[in-house]
């Protein structure tokens, strides 16, 4: 059960939303469209969908060409971002429409439907309406309604940007779970990369219609192709700096005055644009370890967990988090920066 | 002590109808925002925060209570004449004007001279980084630069008083980190008293003086973000602002509390054998490798990796344990099934009342 | 700024108390003679001399309650003090102009008890002139004015004025001649009070009879009225669905003359549907002609009755159902019917089970609408009723034919008024204010549906014909007006235009001679004077309606929605009867064509008005009011300019309607203020059809113009958005 785009193109009249992507979804896992808005990804799942039709291109789901059959054909289900839970029907009677609109019996569908909202912790509301429920309920609701046709892809459009930030952890939490639970093949859209991060097994990150990596949240993370996503997962406090070859793995990467030698990295030598990771970056009070890089501080900010530094230095302006919050360092002091050379991307490698 | 800009005194606003068994919006709010502070109103959906808000602006009437700027008695008072600026969360810019006009609004009704509408304008307009978007219409820009020709608007008056309401909810997440911070840096520059108003409490943590989080209509705690975080008073505010353990212990001694088999030196101040309900955040676990069966060691059940920072489920005893490490490029991660021992530093520990 | 309104207004009341005639002026004021008879003529006297000099001592309180309001203005008091004397003293005034206005009239005392309690009366009065209006004004505003410095309406005078004015304005030009008229049902023909009369007249047979079920004879009013009213419900909703269905769900190549096609009917006097449709299936009619030509078949006069008015009914109100409908089918979310289809159901399950429920309280609505413009309608059952009779043409005959019964004609608009506010309150009940149209927010961009196949082609076999239909009936109109007499003799004229538009040329400059030209210069006069009117009370109302808080405001908007549910016999009926005599005389004057106008077109420029202020977001009214903007600025700057498209459309709507408004002015038109519409049934009547068409015809391509002209004028305003297309899908 897997979904395989081959250079699918869709065009709205002469510009194209999605300008020729291909790529393959493995069964029973959860792949994440990501990217900010208008990058194509909202219309690469509605394709998934049958919402719409490609312009170009060829889609097969569980090994059946899908391309031009109609939402109504395929055996795919969606939750919406709004939900989508019809007004005039009881939340029952949302969780069994599909059951109906497949030919399942009556009785048997409202048997499933019960069961499909025992599975979301649903049990006892079936007789509400979808507007007398609160936010996360309503999602559940919608969840519940796709799941309880066991299709073979269940989508996913921005399901918790209607939710409180609070909730939003909690249902994407719940959502993983099921997703594990249950082995389901998944598509899901966000534009957070910090959401995509922590569901996923697998992230593509669109841009501009066009595919800009795919990889695990690790290998995105640790090894970004461009600065647009160095910048885009997580904070990428870019630098300018040189590279100069030590031996068949390791090169020294200069910032400023200081050098760290980066093992495992295909960089070619000469300048290039480096990424340093704020959690990478030990801040110590001056002077500080030999290699360390000199720096002021020009902003500090509380975060509960961490505090979050704006340090000058000779390499750029830099963001570094710290754990310690205790004793935060005021404005203006004189800071030695020491990198984790692991933290240290030679970017578009 | 610093002048008192916005006064609310046992505020109370009833719904207009019962929700969900409730029947006040808003019960007995009583507030302070001192002179150039900004200070959060942060809670779930229904709390009453927006209510809150939209009374200090004069939207609505408070049933009970008095609200007063700078001194003066608004409680009756119109908007209009509140002295106040307001930034909407989808941002209420006037479709068929352009920016310069939509910012130049305020100027025009309160019938100033060309020449200072320009200047003015165009000075604020540069403040919040949109100099040449003067003759742009909102529905050609993008939600972030909506957001800004809101904001310049709202002040470009001089209010004395500006107001948020969750300005930031409509927009991508990494917008919403650049825009807090230019909205953090603004208020900073001009000094001006803010209430802002938001269900996000990193970013209620990221740009307050002070934050008030509010519950089915009532604040439950008021104070600093470190306060917050770290001196929780209820369960709530411990759940609500960052992510926490909730540990049960049992009292030992004067000096000693029992958690999940470990013994800690914490002083309660409770008698001994009773329980004792134990905040411990998340990133104060200390995670070390460690055999099976040793004590004061759990089991990972899942990790996750969030880039900056790896989080571990943890099996504890009876309990389950959120822990989290942001030093994933030093230290090893473990791995799933894999025992791991738990350090808790009694420093790190906050006992709820 | 409270303080100082109070007093301007106080002093523009002693204005109108000593500086204009109390009592109305036969010759208006133009002529400038009641200056010099201020103090001295009985007729010109202003009010203050009225009593002084000329003994109408029963003035003197209204005056007392001015002066009192003067002396509260001019005080120094806190504002909330100031607001409560001037608004009792103010309210006291009112009560007293009320009770003064009512209880003396014509001929002394109105009122027998009155003569019993103060003894005979020498001295009468005559109709309310400027000066009384003027200090009445002055009266409202100051009420106003204080119960804003009270604090209600959020202290803003500007909103207090304006509920004021909206409240006055129902009260006096709908609520009380309704009133008027009811109570005459109660009354003889002397004006005293037997209430078993009424108990009389309502049992007649003439209403209640069920004869038809068992043949020999017609059924009474009551029943035929009803049932014309379900057949034309149901049958305009339908047609209405298949158009807005045709119009926004399938890629219909025609959709725009399709549009043009359903509107045409609202710009044409209702009656001329009828008359087309004599011209095709009456006695001299076509069908009938070519049966007995070709078939030797003799001709019927079936279209005559019943079937006439139920075909023309549908075809006058389909539109009206239309344009409800188009708003429904549109506000049906796509995301649903997306959502729908990702749930296994293929369009035709989507359709039935999710598109058609969400439209259920849309399609009660429209039905509700032609409900009542079926027992309201007068021109279609006058021309086509023959012995089928409704209430409306009933209550006509009792006014105008011998009879001259004005109780039975109270009763039976009594009657009539009850089944309106019956299927109206019936609608409320079932459906209530429950809306299943949603307003578009976060993530609701999805694609309209189109339609399933089988829907689309019900619905292309039922509208299409249909309009053709139409097409050929107004081609018939058109043409008809062109032939020497229909039925007879086919030869091409333009005799009727010239007997209709004649314009002669002679030494003193241009006549215009034509029979038609004095009732249509004086309709559209009085219509451009109408239409701003209605449509910028409308508008006010919708904006208080919609956009402010306040007690009453349930009533307010029961009592505007009471004006669309009662028919237009009534009203004129009503009108003729309330401003016949003191306080307000203006029966046979061209003011009171225009106010009949005003009052009777207003609930549309309200529901217009309402729609679309609700389309506009709460939050811009809030940000102009924390950029210091105050309520009228708010209105001017920031909602009118939104509103433009909705203005055209009330100016639109009001100048048509006005134009073609018949059941109200029929009772209303003199020799003098005559109106096309009347003007062209009278010939109907009396058998001249080739002038009644030409003239209908003119009428048409007025109205166009005027709507071509409204549109240049005040215009629309592009907001950039973009229209959803419906995308070509394949399979």
């Amino acid at each position: 059960m897997s979904v395989r785009f081959t250079n699918v193109v869709k065009r709205y009249g002469a510009t194209p939303a999605v300008a020729g992507i291909s790529f393959i979804v493995e069964s029973g896992t959860l792949v994440t469209l990501l990217g900010p808005s208008g990058c194509g990804k909202t219309t690469t799942l509605r394709m998934i969908a049958g919402l719409e039709l490609p312009s170009e291109g060829r889609i097969e789901i569980a090994g059946r060409d899908v391309t031009n059959l109609s939402a109504t054909e395929r055996d795919v289900s969606m939750v919406f971002q709004s939900y989508a839970l019809f007004p005039h029907m009881s939340v029952l009677e949302n969780v069994a429409y599909g059951l109906r609109r497949s030919g399942v019996a009556g009785a048997e569908a409202t048997q499933r439907a019960l069961e499909g909202l025992a599975q979301v912790g649903l049990e006892g509301y079936g007789q509400r309406q979808p507007s007398e429920l609160s936010g996360g309920q309503q999602q559940r609701v919608a969840v519940a309604r796709a799941l309880v046709l066991k299709p073979s892809v269940l989508l996913f459009d921005e399901p918790l940007s209607n939710l409180d930030a609070r909730l939003r952890r909690q249902m994407r939490e719940e959502i993983r779970e099921l997703q594990q639970r249950l082995s389901l093949t998944v598509v899901y859209v966000t534009h957070d990369q910090q959401e995509a991060m922590a569901v996923s097994d697998r992230i593509i990150v669109m841009n501009a219609g066009r595919i800009e990596q795919e990889g695990s949240p690790r290998d995105l993370y640790e090894r970004p192709a461009t600065p647009f996503l160095a910048r885009f997962m997580g904070e990428s406090n870019p630098a300018k700096g040189q590279v100069r070859r030590l031996d068949r793995a390791r090169v020294i990467v200069r910032l400023g005055s200081t050098e760290i030698e980066v093992g495992d990295s295909s960089a070619k030598e000469g300048a290039a644009t480096v990424a340093v990771r704020p959690e990478a970056i030990t801040v110590e009070a001056a002077p500080g370890p030999a290699n360390a890089l000199p720096g002021t501080i020009a902003k500090a900010s509380y975060l509960g967990t961490h505090m979050e530094y704006s340090i000058d230095t000779a390499a750029g302006t830099l963001f570094a988090t710290c754990p310690r919050v205790e004793r935060p360092l005021p404005v203006g002091a004189s800071v030695a920066l020491v990198l984790a050379p692991r933290g240290v991307i030679v970017v578009g490698v | 002590m610093a002048k008192v800009s916005i006064r609310l005194s046992g505020v109370s606003k009833r719904f207009d109808h019962t929700v969900k068994g409730e029947v006040y919006a808003v019960r007995d709010v009583t507030l302070a925002v001192a002179e150039g502070e900004l200070l959060t109103l942060l809670g779930p959906s229904g709390c009453g925060k927006s209510t809150t808000l939209r009374m200090i602006a004069g939207f609505e009437e408070p049933d009970a209570g008095t609200i007063s700027i700078d001194g003066k008695d608004v409680t009756h008072v119109l908007p209009n004449r509140r002295g106040i600026g307001f930034v909407f969360q989808n941002y209420a810019l006037f479709p068929h004007l352009s920016v310069f006009e939509n910012v130049a609004y305020a100027l025009r009704v309160q019938g100033k001279d060309e020449a200072s509408i320009k200047r003015d304008v165009t000075g604020v307009l540069g403040l919040v980084g949109l100099a040449n978007y003067e003759r742009q219409q909102p529905h050609q820009m993008s939600g972030g630069e909506q957001q800004r020709v809101a904001l310049a608007r709202a002040v470009v008056f001089q209010p004395k008083v500006l107001l948020f309401d969750e300005p930031l909810s409509n927009l991508d997440a990494k917008l919403r980190v650049e825009m807090r911070e230019q909205i953090r840096s603004l208020q900073k520059r001009i000094g001006i008293t803010t209430v802002y108003v938001t269900h996000d409490q990193e970013e209620a943590m990221a740009i307050s003086d002070r934050i008030a989080v509010m519950e089915r209509g009532q604040i439950v705690q008021d104070g600093t973000a470190p306060d917050l975080y770290y001196k929780p008073k209820t369960e709530f505010v411990a759940r609500f602002i960052g992510r926490t353990n909730l540990l049960d212990g049992r009292v030992l001694s004067a000096g000693e509390v029992e958690v999940e088999g470990q013994r800690l030196p914490l002083s309660t101040g409770r008698p001994v054998g009773s329980t004792v309900r134990l905040v411990v955040r998340p990133e104060m676990i200390d995670l070390a490798a460690a055999n099976p069966g040793e004590p004061g060691t759990g089991r990972v059940l899942q990790r996750t990796f969030l880039g900056e920072k790896t989080d571990y489920d943890i099996q504890f005893g009876n309990t389950r344990i959120q822990a989290c490490r942001s030093d994933a490029f030093r230290g090893a991660a473990f791995d799933v099934g894999a025992p791991v021992r738990l350090k808790f530093d009694p420093a790190n520990i906050h006992l709820l009342a | 700024m409270n303080g100082r309104a109070a007093l301007l207004w106080s002093l523009a009341g002693l204005l109108g108390a000593m500086a204009l005639p109390w009592y109305a002026l036969q010759e208006g004021l133009g002529t400038g003679a009641w200056l010099s008879g201020l103090w001295s003529s009985e007729d010109y006297a202003d009010g203050v001399a009225q009593m002084a000099v000329h003994g109408r001592w029963w003035l003197a309180p209204v005056f007392a309650a001015l002066l009192w309001c003067l002396v509260i203005a001019v005080l120094p008091l806190k504002a909330e003090r100031r607001g409560m004397l001037l608004a009792g003293g103010a309210a006291a005034g009112i009560v007293l102009f009320g009770l003064q206005a009512f209880a003396v009239g014509l001929r002394g005392w109105t009122a027998g008890w009155l003569v019993a309690l103060f003894g005979e009366m020498e001295q009468h009065q005559v109709g309310i002139g400027a000066g009384a209006t003027l200090v009445l004004t002055a009266l409202l505003s100051l009420l106003a004015i204080g119960l804003a410095l009270r604090g209600a309406f959020g202290g803003d005078g500007f909103v207090a004025g304006a509920m004021t004015a909206v409240t006055a304005s129902i009260l006096l030009f709908t609520a009380w001649p309704i009133l008027h008229i009811l109570a005459q049902a109660f009354q003889n023909g002397d004006g005293a009070w037997q209430p078993l009369l009424a108990v009389q007249r309502l049992a007649e047979a003439k209403i209640w009879s069920l004869r038809c079920l068992w043949g020999g004879g017609g059924c009474g009013v009551f029943w035929n009225t009803l049932v014309l009213a379900l057949c034309c419900g149901i049958g305009s909703t339908a047609l209405g669905l298949a158009f807005a269905l045709i119009a926004t769900r399938t890629d219909f190549r025609f959709k725009k003359t399709l549009r043009v096609l359903t509107v045409l009917p609202i710009i044409t006097p209702p009656f001329v549907i009828g008359l087309a449709l004599i011209l095709v299936f009456g006695r001299s009619g076509l069908v009938n002609q070519f049966l007995d030509w070709g078939f030797g078949v003799a001709s019927t006069r079936w279209i005559y009755g019943f079937p006439g008015v139920f075909l023309a009914q549908l075809f006058a109100f389909t539109p009206v159902a239309f344009l409800v409908l188009i708003g429904v089918v549109e506000g049906v979310s796509p995301t649903l019917e997306e959502a729908s289809q990702t749930l296994r159901a293929n369009r035709w399950d989507t359709f039935v089970t999710v598109s058609l429920p969400l439209m259920r309280p849309g399609l009660a609505n429209a039905f509700l609408v032609g409900f009542i413009e079926s027992i309201a309608d007068f021109g279609n059952p006058i021309v086509l009723g023959g012995d089928f009779g409704v209430l409306s043409t009933e209550i006509y005959f009792a006014v105008v034919g011998a009879q001259l019964d004005y109780g039975r004609a109270a009763a039976l608009a009594l009657v009539l008024l009850s089944l309106a506010l019956g299927a109206f309150f019936l609608q409320r009940l079932v459906v209530g204010t429950r809306s299943y149209a949603t307003i578009s927010g976060k993530g609701d961009s999805g694609l309209p549906t189109p339609l399933p196949k089988a829907a689309r082609r019900a619905a292309q076999w039922v509208a299409l014909p249909w309009a053709g239909f139409t097409m050929i009936l107004y081609g018939f109109v058109f043409v008809g007006g062109f032939v020497k007499i229909w039925g007879r003799d086919y030869t091409p004229t333009l005799g009727h235009y010239a007997k209709a538009f004649a314009i002669e040329r002679t030494p003193e400059g241009l006549i215009w001679s034509g029979a038609a030209w004095n009732s249509f210069w004086t309709t559209v006069e009085l219509a451009a004077i109408a239409a701003p009117i209605t449509a910028g009370l409308g508008l006010l109302a919708a904006w208080l309606m919609v956009r402010q808080r306040f007690a009453g405001r349930g009533a307010l908007e029961f009592a505007t929605m009471l004006s669309f549910a009662v028919p237009g016999t009534v009203i004129g009926v009503a009108y003729v009867f309330a401003f016949n005599v003191p306080p307000l005389e203006i029966t046979g004057t061209a003011m009171i064509i225009v106010l009949c106008f005003v009052f009777r077109n207003m609930t549309v420029g309200l529901r217009a008005g309402m729609a679309a202020m609700s389309q506009i977001d709460r939050s811009l009214d809030e940000a102009s009011a924390t950029l210091r903007g105050r309520a009228p600025q708010t209105l001017f700057y920031v909602v009118m300019p939104l509103l433009r498209p909705a203005i055209v459309g009330a100016l639109v709507y009001g100048f048509v309607r006005a134009v073609t408004t018949v059941s109200a002015v029929v009772f209303l038109v003199t020799a003098e203020y005559d109106l096309a519409t009347t003007y062209i049934i009278l010939r109907v009547i009396n058998g001249d059809y080739g002038l009644a068409i030409a003239y209908s015809c003119a009428l048409i391509v007025l109205m166009l113009a005027a709507i071509v002209l409204i549109q240049l004028l005040v215009g629309s305003r592009r907001l950039g958005r973009r229209a959803p297309l419906i995308q070509g899908v394949r399979a």
